[in-house]
Formats: structure tokens, C-alpha cells, sequence
């Protein structure tokens, strides 16, 4: 079992550092209801990066670890979370930061933590947020061609057709619709095929 | 035959070409290695010899596309990859043969009518054989091949 003692210990450092932080920078709102067992920073965007240089340098439970950067489509706005564990202390501590839907821009986090590269471009291909002195914004996942942010909620299901085209443009000129056919052509064929292997 | 084998000396049959190149061609099937997803363990397990691949005169699995005859679609194909699986398609030489395995490579599978899986590998390449399962067993894929020779055997120089 883990030193229970030193666990509570860090978790009253952890309270103590957060209300230090509330107390310095003003916009920061605590929400500890959000999801269980973390506590939520909302922080407003020109705000984000000191907070996010103070808890990278804290005394004794130094946010270093960053496990995650996500995204949440609010239909209003998007919020992007990111979620840090501490390697000498607690878990359990998540920043959001609210941005607009359409082209919105937050500053990276890259010159802090290294790992966040490939974080915040899967958030940008994604939800389509900007991060302002990311050193190669690119798409990481999805397909180069492709324009639309396809975890946005009124992302087309099954694809933007713009998108699609864009994407299967190295097949050659009718070759989609020619296939398609022939996928049919098979269909029916089974679908005899299992009508008359019925009958018999 | 009976009458032209009557005139022969013995030991020496006849039989047409057809039949001696489908016969070399369909024992000496060479896959691509290549596997994109969790079907590619059950691929792998077939060559083992467990299973024994190499019964059926395909366990070469070459490295580069120019050497191999039979491509095998072991998984999910997603847009991103679809333009590389055309391209090695493309650089495989005649006579070309493709197996899709797994329902991804059928028809999608689980990603049916999502933004980022081609909706079935044989809207990109033609495919022969269709495997199916979510992953098939490697006794699955044995009787994929075994309906390929089956197709090879079927072919004919004067066709083709």
C-alpha cells in the first residue's frame, strides 16, 4: 500500500499552492465538480501561460508531467483541457482554457513542456485551435488534404464530401464510380446465390 | 488423352500448358509483408507451424512489393493509408492477387460510416478473395488461400 501520510501531505501542498495561485492571478475560477477526483482551473486564455509557467515551477510538487491536452466542443465555445500529473506528488489537476469555435487561438505550451508537440497538434486537427508558437503546426493523424475539423459536433457524419474528395484524389479518374459498381455487381450476386442455395 | 497416351512410352503424360503454369503458380504464392492491423497478428500466426502456411506453398513473405504475387489487407485501412496501400499495389508486378481479411477490409467493419476509414479496401484495389471475421482465425485465411488457388487454377493463358 502507498505511504498513505505522504499522500495526504502532498494533497495539502497541492491545496495550498492552488489557492496561492488564485490569489496572484485573479481570472482563474476553481471547479472541483467538473469530474471527480480533479480539481478544474478555468483560466481565461491571455492568462494561460503564466499559470501555466507558475505550476510548472512549483515548490516541491512541480507539474511535470503533462498527460494530456484534449479538447471539448461546448456548441457555445471549446474548451481545451489539459491534464497534469506531478512526479513527486499528486495527480489530479486539470486546466481548462475556453477559446471560440471558429479559429481560435491559445498560446502553446511547447516552450514548457516538450511532450505537448504532438498533443496540441492532434487538438488542432481535431477541434481546429490554433497554438501560437507551436513549431510545426501540421495535421498528425488525418489525412493532409483534409480541411474540416472532424470532432466538431457539426462535423457531416461519415465524412465532409469535400473532404473525401480531397482526400481520395490519387485514385485515378472514375475509378470510385466504376468500383461502386462492381461492389453492387457482387451484392446481387450473393444475394442469388444465397436465394437459390435456400430454395434447394 | 487415352488415345494419343497409348502411342507414348510409359511414364510420359500429356496435359496442357494451362494446367502445369496454374499448377507452379498457385504452389508457389508469394504474400507481401505487410500488415496494418490487429488481423496482421492472425496473418503472422498463420505462417506458424501451427497453422503452416508453407503446406500451401506461400510461406515467403517477401519485403518488397516487386517480389510477392498476393497482397493481404490484414486491417483497417484509413484515408491516410489508403493512397500508400495504392501505391504498392501499383508496384507489384502481373499476375497480382489481393485478399482483403477482416470486416475493416470488407466493408469497414466497426468504422462503418466514419469520416476516416475507407468504407472497404476494394473501393481503392480489386480485390479476389474476402476473408471474414473480426480478425478471422488463421484457419479462416488457410481456406482464403486454398479458394485462391482455386481461382488461379481457373485462369487461362488464352484469357488473360
Amino acid at each position: 500500500m502507498a505511504d498513505q501520510s505522504t499522500y495526504s501531505n502532498t494533497t495539502d501542498i497541492l491545496e495550498t499552492r492552488i489557492k496561492e495561485l488564485v490569489r496572484d492571478i485573479k481570472s482563474v475560477e476553481i471547479d472541483r465538480d467538473r469530474v471527480k477526483d480533479y480539481i478544474c482551473l478555468l483560466v481565461n486564455p491571455d492568462d494561460l501561460l503564466r499559470v501555466m509557467e507558475t505550476i510548472a515551477n512549483w515548490d516541491e510538487i512541480p507539474m511535470n508531467y503533462l498527460r494530456c491536452i484534449t479538447g471539448i466542443d461546448q456548441l457555445t465555445h471549446l474548451e481545451v483541457v489539459y491534464i497534469f500529473a506531478s512526479i513527486p506528488g499528486p495527480g489530479g489537476l486539470a486546466v481548462v482554457a475556453r477559446c471560440p469555435r471558429k479559429d481560435g487561438v491559445l498560446p502553446s505550451v511547447y516552450g514548457i513542456w516538450e511532450t505537448a508537440d504532438f498533443q496540441e497538434r492532434e487538438t488542432y486537427e481535431f477541434f481546429g485551435v490554433k497554438f501560437d508558437g507551436h513549431p510545426d503546426l501540421r495535421r498528425l493523424l488525418t489525412h493532409e488534404e483534409m480541411r474540416g475539423f472532424p470532432l466538431l459536433k457539426d462535423y457531416p457524419k461519415g465524412g465532409d464530401p469535400d473532404d473525401l474528395k480531397a482526400m481520395d484524389a490519387f485514385l485515378p479518374e472514375g475509378w470510385l464510380e466504376q468500383m461502386q459498381i462492381e461492389k453492387e455487381r457482387l451484392q446481387n450476386w450473393l444475394q442469388d446465390e444465397i436465394a437459390k442455395r435456400t430454395e434447394t | 488423352m487415352g488415345l494419343i497416351e497409348k502411342e507414348l512410352p510409359p511414364g510420359v503424360l500429356t496435359t496442357t500448358i494451362d494446367t502445369v503454369i496454374n499448377y507452379s503458380k498457385k504452389y508457389s504464392i508469394w504474400p507481401m509483408t505487410f500488415g496494418i492491423a490487429c488481423c496482421a497478428i492472425e496473418m503472422i500466426l498463420a505462417t506458424s507451424p501451427r497453422f503452416d502456411l508453407a503446406r500451401f506453398g506461400a510461406e515467403v513473405f517477401r519485403a518488397t512489393p516487386r517480389q510477392a504475387d498476393l497482397m493481404i489487407i490484414a486491417g483497417t485501412v484509413n484515408h491516410k493509408m489508403a493512397q500508400n496501400v495504392r501505391l504498392l499495389y501499383d508496384q507489384m508486378p502481373e499476375h497480382k492477387k489481393v485478399i482483403a481479411m477482416g470486416s475493416c477490409a470488407i466493408s469497414g467493419g466497426p468504422y462503418a460510416g466514419t469520416y476516416n476509414v475507407v468504407q472497404g479496401v476494394d473501393l481503392i484495389i480489386p480485390v479476389d478473395v474476402y476473408v471474414p471475421g473480426c480478425p478471422p482465425r488463421p484457419e479462416a485465411l488457410l481456406e482464403g488461400f486454398i479458394k485462391l488457388q482455386e481461382l488461379i487454377a481457373q485462369e487461362s493463358m488464352a484469357k488473360v
